[in-house]
Parts: structure tokens; sequence; C-alpha cells
């Protein structure tokens, strides 16, 4: 295994860390102050669902947390990516045309391109290949 | 070939369980309440859930560290609660200076209620001087807080 780290592989691992921690902030606060974020729950989606915005609010920021953890450290990286990156694009949809929405389409697809870089050494799938 | 994406398949559902878990233990844990066993009611009750079960529990002598501190109260309306009012009368009322509603019959004037609204001001002032009942239930309905809160603003029926 190689131990130098070229500059073209710092690359993937800022964007991986970096992406992580953007859904790991996102997670939690929607955990912590969910009250902040119902404005954000389509209506649509609540009906669908049958359950409450606050209890969307909750899961949406456990799924952020989860699958930011899981970016974070590497494990699945690529599936994380891509559920993290799908669901941001989602999010961004439902927005329609914001500043917002214009900020979140720029995450999502840096996300996405993680999902086409696959792992980097830092990660565990790295280590456990 | 579907071999190859089985783990992946496994980690998805796992993850996702996990993300069940930590949304129910946020949307039921903050609203456990522990009391010491030497209380005479030694419940557990969930605040939001519209139909609470309550759970009988034991504990060792807990000292309670702080009172809730009782919310602030908007300053009530000088109307009788028992007033009727018409669609056109609560129109009058359309704006933040006054906001007035109507909910499933009942006629709320929520004008404090617009910047202390958890879910932002917006959705209250989009209320303003309309019947808002599809729009309060479609967020709202059977949940406790919300519907006390409204409770508290009523200041008459729909004619």
């Amino acid at each position: 295994m190689p131990t130098k780290i070229t500059s073209k592989e710092i690359a993937p691992i800022i964007l991986r860390i970096a992406m992580s921690l953007v859904f790991l902030w996102f997670g939690s606060q929607q955990l912590i102050h969910p009250s902040n974020w119902l404005s954000f729950v389509p209506d649509s989606v609540v009906s669908f669902s049958h359950l409450s915005a606050t209890i969307l609010v909750h899961f949406n920021g456990a799924f952020e947390i989860v699958f930011g953890l899981a970016l974070l450290f590497g494990f699945f990286t690529r599936t994380s990516a891509l559920l993290l990156g799908l669901h941001l694009f989602n999010i961004t949809l439902s927005l329609g045309l914001s500043a917002i929405a214009v900020r979140d389409f720029g995450l999502s697809m840096a996300t996405l391109a993680i999902v086409f870089y696959g792992m980097d050494r830092f990660c565990l799938d790295y280590r456990m290949s | 070939m579907f071999q190859k994406f089985i783990p992946t398949i496994i980690f998805i559902i796992v993850a996702l369980i996990f993300s069940v878990v930590i949304t129910i233990i946020f949307s039921v844990g903050p609203n456990i309440v522990i009391v010491p066993s030497n209380s005479t009611n030694s419940v557990i009750l969930n605040t939001t859930n519209p139909n609470p079960t309550p759970t009988t529990i034991t504990t060792p002598k807990l000292t309670p560290t702080s009172a809730p501190k009782p919310k602030p109260k908007p300053a009530p309306t000088p109307v009788s609660a028992t007033d009727s009012y018409t669609l056109s009368q609560i129109a009058q009322h359309g704006d933040s200076k006054s906001c007035w509603t109507t909910v499933n019959g009942g006629v709320y004037d929520i004008t404090a209620w617009i910047d202390q609204h958890p879910g932002g001001a917006q959705a209250i002032l989009g209320m303003c001087g309309i019947d808002a009942s599809s729009a309060y239930n479609d967020q709202h309905d059977g949940q406790r807080r919300p519907t006390d809160e409204l409770a508290s603003f009523k200041i008459g029926t729909l004619r």
C-alpha cells in the first residue's frame, strides 16, 4: 500500500468529509430543533404518510445522521453518497426555484460526484477491501 | 449477480432501522416524564400522542431539578368565547395587525401567535382572515399540543 498521498488523492477525501459534515449538521439540527424545519415539510407528504410533520422531520434528520456517519467513515461510501445525494436532490425539486434550492442542487451534485469517484484511501471500504 | 448486492441491501435495511429507532427516541423521548417512586402518580405520559397510554414505573428516589416553566399566555381578547362570527367578519381581520381565523367551526384570534409559531410566522399569516380548517388539519390533525394552543385563542364560533 503506498504511503504518500498525492494532491489528487486529497480532493475526494475533502469532498467526502465536507459533505458528510454538512449532512451531520443539518441532521442534528432537525433532531434537536424540529420546529424550525416544520415549514419545509410539504403538506402532501404529511397527508400521504399519515404521520405528523415533527416525526417526518425527526426521521429525515435521523436518515441524514446515519448515512452521514457512514459517508464520514467511508462505510458503503457509494451507497451512502447515492442515497444522500438523491435524497437532497428530491428536496431540491420540492423547493422550486429559489436561492436555497440552487444551493441544495449544488450540494446534491457534489454528493453524487462521490458516487462516481467511489472510495478513497481513508475510507473503511478501502481498508476492508 | 444478485448476490453482489446483498451486503449493500443489508446495509441499507440496517441503516433505515437505525433511523427509525433514532426517530422514535427523539419523537417520544422528550415527552417522557419520570416521577419519583414516592409520588402517588408515577406515570409516563407522551404529551404529543393523542391517545396516550399511561405506564406505571417505579424509580429510585429522584429529586426534581426544576418545575416546568409555565408558558406565557397571550392577553385574552375582550370578546366572549360564546360569540359567533360570519366569514365576512373574519375576513376583516386578515393581516398581521389583527389575525382572525376559523378552524373546524371555531373562531380564533391568533394575532399574538404569529411571532410565536414554531413553524414560522408565514404559516400563520396564511391562515389570517380565512377558513383554515384544511391547512390546520393537514399539518396538526390529532396533535394534542397544537390543539391546546389553538384552543387558548378561541373567541367564538363560526355562524
